[in-house]
C-alpha cells in the first residue's frame, strides 16, 4: 500500500477486437506516484493514453496489466469513490433535470443528509458561478460552459481529497478558465490532491506543480512544470522605467556577453487582457457568475 | 442432455428452483456478499429516481392517451350477446391492452436504459460515486417498475371511469328491456339477475371439490349405479413398485400368470327395458371391459383389447354379482410395473346400455401372484371415480333415457355459507351439443338443479336452468340447504335430445363478492408484476448485448415457455414430419425423424428454464367477473422470485465485470 495519492505500476490497458485479439495499446507500463496535495498535469496529444488513464485510476475500465492504488486503496473500490471528485471530459449528467436536482441526486449518492445538502448545494452553485436562474433551468439548455461548471460542482459535492479533471476548460470563456484555475489553485490550497487532464498546455503550466506527458500510450516526461520549462541557456532580466536610451546602453552589455542578445517589451496573455477589458466593463471586480446559454 | 436425464426425478421437476437459488446464492452471498452489506435503500431509490424521470421526459405516458383512443374505438366494434358480455369484452380489452402497453414500455425501457447511459457516459458519473453495481440494478429495475406503476394507475382509473359509464349505460337499458312487455322469457332471467347483482361484479367463487355422475343419486361414498354406454368408473389401485415385480416373475414357465384383476359388478336392467319395452328382455347381455390408466397423465397403459379377455366380457350370473377374472401374463405384470408408478387406475366400461352397473371401491382387486404357492391382493382404499363420457365439451350428461335419469353430483365440503335473502347464487358454464359430438351455439339447453344437505339429508326445491354453450348461466338455491357447507348438487339434464358437456368446475357457488374497483386493482397488480419481470429480463439482456439485440432477446424469453407449450412437441412429431414430408425416402425421413425429435426435446428442455408467462392470465378471471384470490396470486409470485431475483443477481455480477467506458 502507497501512502501517496495515486500509484500506479506497470499499469497497461490493450484493447480487444471482437475476437480476442490485441486492437490498440492504449496504454503501456505507466509506473507514476501522484503525492497528496499537489496539482498533478496529465499531458498528451489524442490518444495518447490520457483518458484511458483516468478511466483506469476511476475503475470505468480494468487493466490489463499492472495496478493501481488511489489514496492507499485499489482502484475500482467503491469505498474510495467516497473521497474522489471527477469531472468528465464533458458533463455527462442527466439533461432533464435542473441544476439543483443534479447536486441534490449526486448527493444523495453520498448520503449526505438532506439538511446539509440544502446547505451545500446553494453554496457550490455559487462556488462554480450558477445564478438563481441558471440553476433552475434543466440541463439540457445549458450552453456549453454553464454545463462545465454544474459538472464540476458534481465533482465537489462530496468535498472530495482528490479531484480529477478532465478537460476541466473546455467550453468555458476566458473568464470562467481564469475562474476554474483559481478554483484549482483553491483546492491546492485546502490540501486537496488535483489531477488535470488537458489539451490546453497553458492552463496546465498555470497551475499545475508536476506533469507528465504521455506519447502513444508511453509516459514520455516527468517532472515539475518550473524544470521542466526551464531554458537554462538563455537568462531573463526584467526591469521597469527604463528610457530608449538606457535601453540601448543595456542591449549593448548583454550583446558583449551572449551571442543572441535582445532587448524587448515584455507582453501580458490574451486571457490577462480579456479579463482586464471585461471586469472594467462590467466594474465587477470578484467573480462572474453565468447564466448565458 | 444425458446427465440431465440422470438426475432424479425431484431434481428434474424442480430444476428451475435449484438454478435459481444456487445462481442468487453464489452471486450475492459468496460474489457479491460484500455489496450486499454496502446497498442502501436510499441510494438505491435515488437511482429509480432518476431512471423513472428519464422514462416520463421520454414521454412514454403519452402511449396511455393512444391506448385508451384504441380501446373506446375496439369497443365499437365488438359485438356482445348480451349486456354481461359486452362489459366483460370491455374489461378483456382493456386489462389486454393495458398489459400489452405496459410490457412493451417496460421492455424497451428495460433494454435501452444501460447501452444508452454508457453510450452517453452519464453512467461514469454514477459508478465513480460510492455506488455499487448491485444498487445500480436493482435501483434501475426499480425504476423500471415504478413506471409501470404509474401507467397501470392510470389506465386503471381510465378503465373504471369506462366500464362503470359502460355498466350505468346498459343497466338503462336492461332497465327499459325489463320494463317492456315484448322481453322474451328467457332473457327477461338473464335480465333480472344482472338487474339484481349488477353487471360489474366480482365474485369470490368456491368451486366444488369433486364432480361424479351417476345413473341415479347415489347413496353413500362408495360409488354407485351408473349407465351402461354413456358412463363409467374408474378405481385407483396403490401399487407399490416391489408389488408387480415377484419372485416368480423371472422363472414362471410360458403361459403361467403374473397377476390377476377380479372384477365384481352388480347390474340389473333398465327398469323400462325391462317392463314396457318389448321384448322384455335386454337385447344385449351386460357386459364390462376393462383397461389400465397411468394414474397421473389418464393415458392407456394396457388397453382392453391387450388384456387376457380379449375386449369386453358379457355377464352371465342371473344373481346380477359376477366376479370377471382377468389373467395377466408375468412379462404384461412387469410391464405395468415398469410404466406406472406407485398407482394404476382401472377403468370399468360398461358397454351395454340396457343396464345399469354398481361400481364401488371393492369392484376391482389385483392378485399378484408372489410364488407359485403363494399371492397377496391388493384393493382400494380410495371410492371409484364415476364419470360420463368425454365430449368436445366436457363429460357429457345424457338427458331421460328409457325411466333413467342420469344426474351429475357436485360437492361441495367447507365452511358454512351464508346466503343473501335467504338464497345463495350459483354460476354455471357448460357446452350444449345438440347430438353426440356436435357443438351447438344456439341451442338452449335445460337442467334441473337441486341441493342435497348432506346433514340433515333434505333435498331442495329444483331451480331450472336454461344454460347455452360459452355463455353463463345463473341460478339461486335456499339458503338453508346450503348453509353447512356440506352439500351435493344434483344437475340433471332435462332434454332427451342435447346431451350436456360438463368440466369438474362448469358448477361454482359465489360465496362472496367484493367490490370490481379491488378487483381491478388486483388485476393491475399481477400485470405489474409481469412488467417487473419483462423489465428484469430486458435489463439483463441489456448487460451483455445491443439495445435491439436485448430486446428481441428478450422477447424471445419471456414469450418462450409460452410459445413452446402451445406447439404441440409430444413424442412422435419427427415421425409425423417425416412422414408429411420425406414419406418416399427412408433414409432422409428417418434423419429427419431424429433431427425434429432432437430439437423438440431440446427446446423443450430450454422452455423449461424460461418463465411461464400463463401464470398471470388469472387476469382473465376479472373479466369474467371472479375476484382474484391471494391463492391465485401464488403462481406469479413463483415465477417472480423463481426469475426476477436469479436475474437482477446475473446482471449485477455481469455489470461488476463489465468496462462500461465505451
Amino acid at each position: 500500500m502507497s501512502d501517496a495519492a495515486v500509484f500506479t505500476e506497470h499499469l497497461s490497458k490493450v484493447y480487444k477486437d471482437f475476437w480476442g485479439r490485441d486492437k490498440v495499446r492504449a496504454l503501456e507500463d505507466l509506473n507514476l506516484t501522484i503525492e497528496r496535495g499537489e496539482v498533478f498535469g496529465l499531458l498528451g496529444p489524442n490518444g495518447s493514453g490520457k483518458s484511458t488513464t483516468i478511466k483506469l485510476l476511476l475503475g470505468l475500465i480494468f487493466p490489463s496489466r499492472g495496478r493501481a492504488e488511489i489514496l492507499g486503496q485499489p482502484v475500482g473500490s467503491t469505498d474510495i469513490n467516497r473521497r474522489i471528485g471527477f469531472l468528465p471530459e464533458e458533463s455527462y449528467l442527466y439533461r432533464f433535470l435542473n441544476g439543483e436536482e443534479t447536486l441534490h441526486f449526486y448527493g444523495r449518492l453520498f448520503k449526505i443528509p438532506s439538511r446539509d445538502l440544502k446547505k451545500r448545494v446553494p453554496l457550490l452553485l455559487d462556488t462554480v458561478g450558477l445564478d438563481e436562474k441558471a440553476r433552475k433551468r434543466k440541463l439540457r439548455e445549458y450552453s456549453k460552459g454553464m454545463a462545465r461548471r454544474i459538472g464540476l460542482a458534481q465533482a465537489l459535492i462530496n468535498d472530495p481529497d482528490l479531484v480529477l479533471l478532465d478537460e476541466p476548460t473546455t467550453g468555458l470563456d476566458p473568464i470562467g478558465t481564469r475562474e476554474m484555475k483559481d478554483l484549482i489553485v483553491s483546492l491546492k490550497e485546502q490540501g486537496k490532491t488535483v489531477i488535470l487532464c488537458s489539451h490546453l498546455l497553458a492552463d496546465v503550466q498555470d497551475v499545475c506543480d508536476r506533469i507528465t506527458i504521455l506519447f502513444r500510450g508511453r509516459m514520455q516526461t516527468l517532472g515539475h512544470v518550473k524544470d521542466l520549462v526551464q531554458v537554462k541557456d538563455i537568462t531573463q532580466v526584467e526591469a521597469k522605467g527604463l528610457t530608449p536610451a538606457q535601453l540601448e546602453e543595456l542591449r549593448l552589455f548583454v550583446q558583449r556577453y551572449g551571442t543572441q542578445a535582445a532587448v524587448t517589451h515584455p507582453t501580458t496573455t490574451l486571457e490577462d487582457l480579456f479579463i482586464k477589458i471585461v471586469r472594467d466593463q462590467t466594474g465587477s471586480g470578484g467573480s462572474y457568475t453565468s447564466s448565458d446559454s | 442432455m444425458p446427465i440431465y436425464a440422470a438426475l432424479p426425478a425431484f431434481v428434474t421437476e424442480h430444476a428451475g428452483w435449484f438454478v435459481a437459488g444456487l445462481i442468487v446464492v453464489l452471486g450475492l452471498l459468496v460474489y457479491g456478499l460484500a455489496d450486499v452489506l454496502r446497498s442502501r435503500p436510499g441510494r438505491i431509490w435515488a437511482i429509480g429516481g432518476v431512471c423513472f424521470r428519464d422514462a416520463i421526459r421520454r414521454r412514454v405516458l403519452w402511449i396511455t392517451p393512444l391506448a385508451m383512443l384504441g380501446i373506446i374505438l375496439v369497443g365499437q366494434f365488438q359485438k356482445p350477446f348480451d349486456e354481461q358480455d359486452a362489459i366483460r369484452l370491455t374489461i378483456k380489452v382493456c386489462l389486454f391492452t393495458t398489459g400489452l402497453v405496459v410490457v412493451i414500455i417496460a421492455l424497451v425501457t428495460a433494454a435501452t436504459n444501460l447501452p444508452r447511459e454508457i453510450d452517453n457516459r452519464v453512467i461514469f458519473t454514477i459508478v465513480t460515486k460510492p455506488v455499487t453495481r448491485l444498487e445500480i440494478v436493482i435501483g434501475k429495475v426499480v425504476g423500471f417498475a415504478r413506471v409501470a406503476a404509474v401507467m397501470l394507475l392510470v389506465m386503471g382509473a381510465f378503465i373504471l371511469v369506462y366500464v362503470h359509464v359502460q355498466s350505468w349505460w346498459l343497466g338503462r337499458q336492461i332497465q327499459s328491456a325489463l320494463a317492456s312487455p315484448f322481453t322474451e322469457q328467457t332473457r327477461r332471467v338473464w335480465l333480472e339477475h344482472f338487474n339484481e347483482y349488477g353487471l360489474l361484479q366480482a365474485q369470490s367463487i368456491a368451486p366444488p371439490e369433486a364432480m361424479r355422475q351417476f345413473a341415479r343419486p347415489p347413496q353413500d361414498e362408495n360409488g354407485g349405479w351408473i349407465l351402461g354406454g354413456s358412463q363409467h368408473g374408474i378405481i385407483r389401485l396403490m401399487l407399490p413398485p416391489e408389488a408387480l415385480k415377484s419372485k416368480a416373475v423371472p422363472d414362471a414357465p410360458a403361459g403361467s400368470v403374473g397377476a390377476a384383476l377380479l372384477i365384481k359388478v352388480a347390474y340389473e336392467p333398465v327398469r323400462s327395458v325391462a317392463t314396457t319395452d318389448s321384448p322384455a328382455t335386454p337385447n344385449a347381455g351386460p357386459q364390462v371391459a376393462v383397461q389400465l390408466l397411468e394414474s397421473r397423465t389418464g393415458g392407456v397403459v394396457v388397453s382392453a383389447d391387450q388384456l387376457g379377455t380379449g375386449g369386453a366380457v358379457t355377464l352371465t350370473d342371473p344373481s346380477g354379482t359376477q366376479a370377471v377374472v382377468v389373467s395377466m401374463s408375468p412379462e404384461r405384470a412387469m410391464q405395468i410395473a415398469q410404466l406406472t408408478s406407485m398407482s394404476v387406475d382401472v377403468q370399468i366400461i360398461c358397454t351395454s346400455p340396457d343396464y345399469l352397473y354398481r361400481i364401488t371401491s371393492e369392484s376391482v382387486a389385483m392378485v399378484v401372484q408372489d410364488s407359485e404357492t403363494e399371492s397377496h391382493t391388493i384393493t382400494s382404499p380410495f371410492p371409484p371415480t364415476l364419470r360420463g363420457s368425454t365430449g368436445r365439451m366436457g363429460q357429457q350428461l345424457v338427458g331421460p333415457t328409457r325411466g333413467v335419469q342420469p344426474v351429475a353430483v357436485y360437492s361441495w365440503r367447507g365452511e358454512p355459507v351464508r346466503g343473501r335473502n335467504g338464497f345463495v347464487p350459483f354460476e354455471l358454464n357448460v357446452g350444449v351439443e345438440a347430438a353426440a359430438g356436435e357443438e351447438s351455439n344456439e341451442v338452449v339447453g335445460s337442467l334441473e338443479v337441486r341441493a342435497l344437505d348432506r346433514k340433515t339429508g333434505e333435498l331442495s326445491p329444483p331451480a331450472f336452468v336454461y344454460p347455452e354453450t360459452r355463455r353463463a348461466a345463473f341460478f339461486d338455491l335456499p339458503e338453508k340447504f346450503i348453509q353447512s357447507g356440506d352439500f351435493d348438487l344434483h344437475v340433471r339434464n332435462r332434454t332427451t335430445g342435447h346431451m350436456i358437456g360438463l368440466q369438474p368446475g362448469s358448477v361454482s357457488m359465489v360465496a362472496g363478492r367484493e367490490f370490481f374497483a379491488l378487483n381491478l386493482l388486483k388485476a393491475l397488480f399481477v400485470l405489474w408484476l409481469l412488467a417487473v419481470l419483462t423489465a428484469a429480463v430486458a435489463f439483463w439482456c441489456s448487460t451483455f448485448v445491443s439495445w435491439p439485440i436485448a430486446v428481441v432477446l428478450s422477447t424471445l424469453i419471456i414469450l418462450g415457455h409460452w410459445a413452446v407449450s402451445n406447439v404441440d412437441l409430444g413424442t412422435g412429431i419427427g415421425a409425423q414430419v417425416a412422414n408429411d414430408f420425406f414419406a418416399n425416402n427412408a433414409p432422409v425421413a428417418a434423419v429427419v425423424n431424429s433431427s425434429v425429435e432432437r430439437l423438440s426435446r431440446t427446446l423443450q428442455l430450454v422452455a423449461n428454464f424460461l418463465p411461464d408467462i400463463r401464470a398471470f392470465g388469472i387476469t382473465d378471471r376479472v373479466e369474467r367477473g371472479m375476484s382474484l384470490t391471494l391463492r391465485d396470486m401464488v403462481e406469479p409470485f413463483k415465477v417472480i422470485v423463481m426469475f426476477v431475483l436469479p436475474l437482477l443477481t446475473l446482471s449485477y455480477v455481469f455489470l461488476r465485470n463489465k468496462e462500461v467506458a465505451p
